[in-house]
């Protein structure tokens, strides 16, 4: 036997769980299918107008946030479901568990969004003002959704109504971030510079290491019970 | 050196429903515990129990060195778990499934043990074979592999039999002997047949 580092067992988590994805295409399928379906539709609908940017920026992340409710409980709700978290826990601490899930969640919404936020840009006609604001928006708030949203996934998979119950809890937890990342990307979309956006992109950033930070210490209780 | 157990007044209720009342017992290092009983009776919680899964309501499990259940950090890489309750990846091959869990025991090299162990069972040429593609009974052989992939010190097998042919179940069989004398044993069963492969039982009651 060696001794294996947490970063490693989350990293044989994260690999776990890419290569079921790969198999089954379940997230990324109904995450995917969401986002484009609901730009297509918005895109034809509002495409005899020019919208202002803060509509522009509140639209996307409207799509960004229920394409992760869509998609990002999967990876929990199926250990519960196919009752495979059985021999998840008689193998790997739930810190090792968690953060493996957080690292796929993230990069199954890094990996959806970098279809749908050309798309995003293409349908609705933007180019950003502010190009590396924009993209540092969709970024921190890409982060901040895929940590505040991991541990509500852990918790609602062992509920019996997990899909509606997703949404309803993340939606405060997501909350103060979501606001934070639609004033950045409308910040970017105006033509302001990363100054007018600092107090957002601390904030962001503040949300996410505390949220991260109380979902390791919980996620055992959550885990384990 | 290997450990034995000791189950001191375990009791757990769920609810208002008690599913297991008052069991002690001890399953020494090298020895077969045999749990036994009807339907209902507790024993696949007690193994839950023992394994850490689920915390007793009153009395503890207690390992020889020290350490309880409450503890279950510090010894989950010693204890192997097989239950008609617990699965495995059927997206996954047999061989991904068990270098995985190997590989999170901290197992050396982890593909090579996943293919000693289906080798042992009899899957090796069905290794890269997605799990879904397996019958049950060759499920629950690779379920046999993911408990003793970690060559453990503590094997906690519920219904050994479930799912398996005649041929199944001459191999579980003989992967319990093999074992016995290295790890502390405890086998869940209804099958009056099995009871003898105990070196002591114990029968649970409503």
């Amino acid at each position: 036997m060696k001794p294996s580092s947490l970063a490693s067992k989350a990293l044989l988590v994260f690999m776990k769980d890419v290569r079921s994805e790969a198999r089954t295409r379940y997230g990324v399928g109904s995450i995917a299918l969401f986002a484009v379906t609901s730009l297509v539709v918005a895109s034809f609908a509002v495409s005899p107008y020019a919208l202002e940017p803060d509509a522009q920026s509140a639209f996307l992340w409207v799509v960004l946030f229920f394409s992760s409710m869509s998609g990002l409980s999967r990876s929990f709700v199926k250990e519960e479901e196919t009752r495979t978290s059985v021999a998840l826990r008689m193998s790997a601490e739930p810190l090792a568990v968690f953060f493996g899930k957080l690292m796929f969640n993230l990069a199954l919404m890094a990996g959806v969004e970098i279809v749908v936020v050309p798309m995003f840009l293409l349908f609705m006609d933007i180019s950003p003002a502010t190009p590396s604001l924009f993209f540092a928006s969709v970024a921190l708030g890409t982060v901040f959704i895929s940590a505040a949203t991991t541990i509500v996934a852990a918790i609602i998979s062992k509920a019996n109504s997990k899909g509606a119950l997703f949404a309803v809890l993340s939606f405060p937890v997501t909350m103060p971030g979501l606001i934070m990342a639609v004033r950045m990307t409308n910040a970017s979309l105006a033509g302001m510079g990363f100054a007018s956006a600092l107090s957002e992109v601390a904030g962001i950033l503040a949300f996410t290491v505390i949220l991260t930070t109380l979902s390791a210490l919980l996620f055992e209780f959550v885990w384990n019970d | 050196m290997g450990i034995s157990i000791s189950i001191n007044d375990v009791s757990k209720k769920f609810g208002e429903r008690t599913a297991l009342r008052k069991v002690s017992a001890n399953a020494a290092s090298g020895r077969v515990l045999v749990v036994t009983g009807q339907n209902g009776t507790g024993k696949s919680t007690l193994l839950k129990v023992v394994a850490g899964l689920i915390r007793p309501s009153t009395g503890e499990v207690r390992y020889s060195d020290g350490t309880s259940t409450r503890d279950a950090a510090r010894f989950r890489d010693r204890i192997g778990f097989i239950s008609p309750e617990l699965a495995l990846y059927e997206e996954l091959t047999a061989l991904d499934n068990l270098a995985f869990f190997a590989g999170l025991k901290g197992v050396q090299d982890p593909v090579a043990a996943g293919e000693a162990l289906l080798k042992r069972v009899g899957l090796l040429d069905r290794a890269d074979d997605p799990l879904g593609s397996f019958s049950s009974g060759m499920k629950q052989r690779v379920k046999f592999c993911f408990s003793l992939v970690n060559d453990p010190d503590v094997w906690l097998i519920d219904e050994p039999t479930a799912n398996l042919d005649d041929p199944g179940k001459e191999l579980a069989y003989s992967l319990i002997s093999e074992r016995r004398g290295r790890s502390a044993i405890i086998i869940a069963t209804n099958e009056k047949e099995e009871v003898p492969l105990g070196d002591e039982a114990v029968i649970l009651g409503k």
